[in-house]
């Protein structure tokens, strides 16, 4: 290619200079640079995945039902995570478009809005949850609730300043480092590790009542950790940093890295709400308000470790406030057609992605401090919405990503279809099961 | 005053920076739309049938929203 050709706009200029320091360090051999260089949407999806309501959720699991089941449960859901994230990042370093651009252009209109509809709400009701989270954390040093929810959309808005991907991603990534401290807590409170060997390798079964319970339990969680937005962000964020068909291999890595840590934190989250369960605590009214699990940690963690607990909660939320404003940002952006969907574009070169990014967060804040609203209600209701739209979702993404008009070589094998197939009859069967059953309960039929 | 441009077009750097992409990356290339699909007629039964199984599930899931807000 060559210059006199071509004018860069400030997006690619601001690209290429990324992609010029990945080349480079190709090109020298630096292979730790090159790493380093080529990490992001795959660790941010996963730990964004990580969120304040999985950690609470994760710690509720292990405060009531132990780990025997749910530790190496864990680890199944995030293995399938990784395996539909692989497909999307793949989709994304071939053809340069994010997932809503290829389901407008492929599909058609109808499935584009709907996708992008559906998102934009699903997302808005989860950065309520988020805000939640980081206002319960925050409730734990004293600090009140407008002071966290401006906090929350602040970060959102700082974090997109400067128009530049690689700069919004680095934050997002020091902030993700500290999905770690459910480690520590974990430590902290001291679990057994010939029990964490014994749930990992019996995986002994959960005392439920019946089969169908069982299985819709095991399924409504694989669903919960393989969302659409996690489709629609690591695709984009894929195109917005600009990895191209030979980073596939670097992709992979970083997903896996992502889902190391994102695994490791969510069973640190486990372990550290098991003293709970041994000491037989009510916890019931623990998830809502006030400071919640860390303060009932407190005894078994002590200060420092109910404290690490609470900041915990609160970079859970925040890195999942950022990375899921991004994709309803690159979702409406790549909808609305030539209106720029790039954290390389300023506001004025792509108003509805920026206003989406930081418009989406600080609705979902204002709605937190309405008083007297039933967020919870709003909160748990939501998630059928967010399960309505995974099965379409991957149906798309494996039609897509075994199109060699797209992908050329790059097209799934066999193997990996298998395995789509199965997970997209699993989530379909729990997506389904999850809405028919509670359409009949909430009518009473 | 007149609408900025849809992007910034300084361009004295680009003998540089060109190397950087593939040329299916830049912008002027990824804002061309694909061509929809071309289906086979087994392929299209299919997805209208994803289409009528998704309106139904969403108008269950919206229900449900409504009646757990009372």
């Amino acid at each position: 290619m060559s210059a006199p050709d071509v004018v860069l706009s400030a997006e690619d200029r601001d690209r290429a200079l990324d992609r010029k320091r990945v080349l480079a360090a190709r090109q020298t051999g630096r292979k730790g640079l090159l790493i380093w260089l080529l990490l992001g949407p795959g660790v941010l999806v996963m730990l964004g995945e990580n969120d304040g309501p999985s950690m609470l959720s994760y710690a509720a699991t292990g405060a009531s039902d132990g780990i025997g089941f749910f530790l190496p449960f864990i680890v199944l859901t995030f293995a399938a995570a990784y395996f539909v994230q692989e497909m999307g990042m793949r989709l994304g370093a071939v053809t340069h478009r994010g997932y809503g651009e290829l389901v407008f252009q492929r599909f058609g209109p109808f499935w584009g809005w709907l996708t992008v509809g559906d998102l934009v709400v699903t997302n808005l009701i989860t950065l309520i949850s988020e805000i939640i989270a980081i206002r319960v954390g925050m409730a734990y040093f004293g600090v009140c609730a407008p002071v966290a929810v401006g906090f929350a959309v602040a970060l959102v808005f700082v974090s997109a300043l400067g128009s530049r991907y690689s700069r919004w991603e680095r934050i997002s990534m020091s902030l993700a480092v500290f999905n770690l401290l459910f480690v520590v807590v974990a430590v902290l409170a001291k679990p057994s590790p010939a029990a964490i060997g014994h749930a990992l390798l019996t995986w002994t079964p959960l005392g439920v009542d019946s089969l169908p319970q069982f299985l819709l339990l095991v399924a409504s969680n694989i669903g919960a950790t393989v969302t659409p937005w996690m489709l629609f962000f690591q695709q984009s964020a894929t195109v917005d940093k600009g990895l191209t068909p030979r980073d596939i291999d670097a992709g992979r890595l970083d997903t896996a890295a992502g889902t190391v840590i994102a695994a490791l934190a969510g069973c640190a989250a486990l372990l550290a709400a098991v003293p709970l369960f041994v000491h037989h605590i009510d916890t019931a009214t623990l998830t809502q308000g006030g400071a919640g699990y860390a303060q009932a940690l407190r005894p078994y963690v002590g200060p420092w470790g109910a404290a690490l607990f609470a900041l915990g909660l609160i970079e859970a939320g925040a890195v999942a406030m950022l990375t899921i404003s991004a994709s309803t940002a690159y979702a409406l952006g790549e909808a609305f057609a030539g209106c720029g969907h790039s954290f390389n574009r300023s506001l004025t070169e792509a108003p509805v992605f920026h206003l989406a990014n930081i418009g989406v967060a600080a609705l979902a804040g204002a709605i937190v401090l309405i008083p007297g609203l039933p967020l919870l209600n709003i909160t748990l209701n939501a998630n059928l919405l967010a399960v309505l739209l995974m099965p379409p979702a991957l149906v798309f993404l494996l039609v897509m990503v075994n199109d060699r008009e797209l992908m050329g070589r790059h097209v799934n094998g066999w193997g990996a279809n298998v395995l789509a197939i199965a997970l997209t009859v699993v989530i379909g069967v729990a997506g389904t099961a999850s809405v028919v059953v509670s359409f009949f309960h909430a009518f009473h039929f | 005053m007149s609408a900025p441009p849809p992007y910034r077009t300084e361009a004295h750097d680009d003998t540089e920076l060109i190397d950087g992409l593939e040329p299916d990356q830049l912008v002027v290339n990824t804002t061309k739309p694909l061509p929809r699909m071309t289906l086979s007629a087994a392929w299209n039964i299919g997805f209208w049938l994803l289409r009528v199984f998704v309106l139904v599930m969403a108008a269950m899931a919206v229900a449900v929203f409504v009646a757990g807000m009372r």
